[in-house]
């Protein structure tokens, strides 16, 4: 005579479907790996929504170009101005010779020669800085157009070192 | 869920992401003074394919002359435009977007298009307000 058991289980039954801790195991890995793949995929939607973009590394060339009547004094307080600023490169002087060079490449890359009418008289002398980074602050930038001397300065943004993309006016 | 996030945050950040604001691009086509109305049109096109575009504005002679004499007025030498007439200054086309990015090559075309004189982008950035010219020869 068997004792019934309580509730009326087989319980032959009921232990053959209890999970194996070997499969409970699968189980809460596969729960845990859906639920850092949905983690994952929130994050991504969130950021693409609020305008998160994938920003390449540029390089950019800070030029400064110098009025007729700068001294060599305000050319080097220029050149080390832009030598303290948190760039990459160091600052330094063009002659008009290596600025006309420089504004031949310029043309060059954009598929035109340079006019022969511009000669390295008819360029201004400048002071460039070089550095790379996704973005480029203006702010330490704003004080080079007030400096005696200086006429005017651009920020050439270029990539992969050869294609210019823009000129940021600071 | 949390470490999922996690993970891809840091993957995305070490991948370059950052916040991109939605900047605002001029494109501006300056047409030759001899283009033909087939040659504007044929440009407008183009424009019209600008994603994000505001509509395509097509600025007449006429009011390039006025847009001169204002610019003149203010540096006070309006005189140097007595005689001259409308005929003598070329139309243009002009066309606003919005975006994050701008593709060149929707209007890198036009360099090549009869009666096309000039093409420029310019870029008011959204975040800090700074104009940029971008290069989209």
């Amino acid at each position: 005579m068997t004792t019934p058991e309580p509730y009326g289980l087989d319980p032959v039954t009921e232990v053959l479907e209890i999970p194996s801790p070997r499969r409970l195991r699968r189980v809460h890995l596969a729960v845990a790996g859906v639920s850092a793949l949905a983690g994952a995929a929130a994050v991504v939607a969130v950021l693409l929504l609020t305008g998160w973009r994938e920003v390449p590394v540029n390089q950019y060339e800070v030029r400064v170009f110098f009025t007729d009547e700068a001294t060599a004094a305000q050319k080097e307080t220029v050149r080390a101005a832009l030598d303290d600023l948190p760039f990459d490169g160091d600052g330094r002087l063009l002659t008009r010779e290596e600025a006309l060079v420089l504004m031949r490449k310029v043309y060059a890359d954009r598929g035109t020669p340079l006019p022969d009418t511009i000669k390295a008289d008819s360029v201004a002398e400048m002071a460039v800085v070089a550095t790379s980074g996704r973005y480029l602050d203006c702010a330490p930038l704003s004080s080079l157009k007030d400096r005696p001397g200086v006429r005017a300065f651009h920020v050439f943004q270029a990539r992969d070192e050869t294609v210019l993309i823009a000129v940021e006016q600071c | 869920m949390l470490a999922g996030g996690t993970v891809a945050l840091g993957v995305l950040l070490l991948a370059g992401w950052r916040h991109v604001p939605v900047h605002r691009y001029e494109i501006n086509v300056m047409l030759a003074v001899e283009a033909t109305t087939a040659q504007r049109d044929a440009a407008r096109v183009v424009l019209d394919r600008v994603p994000a575009n505001q509509g395509v504005t097509v600025v007449t002679r006429e009011q390039a002359l006025e847009r001169v004499r204002k610019l003149m007025a203010d540096e006070g030498k309006t005189t140097m435009l007595d005689g001259v007439k409308a005929e003598v200054l070329p139309e243009s086309l002009k066309v606003s977007a919005t975006g994050r990015d701008f593709d060149c090559s929707t209007v890198s075309a036009l360099h090549g298009y009869a009666g096309v004189k000039s093409v420029r982008v310019a870029r008011t950035h959204g975040g800090n307000g700074s104009l940029a010219e971008l290069d989209c020869s």
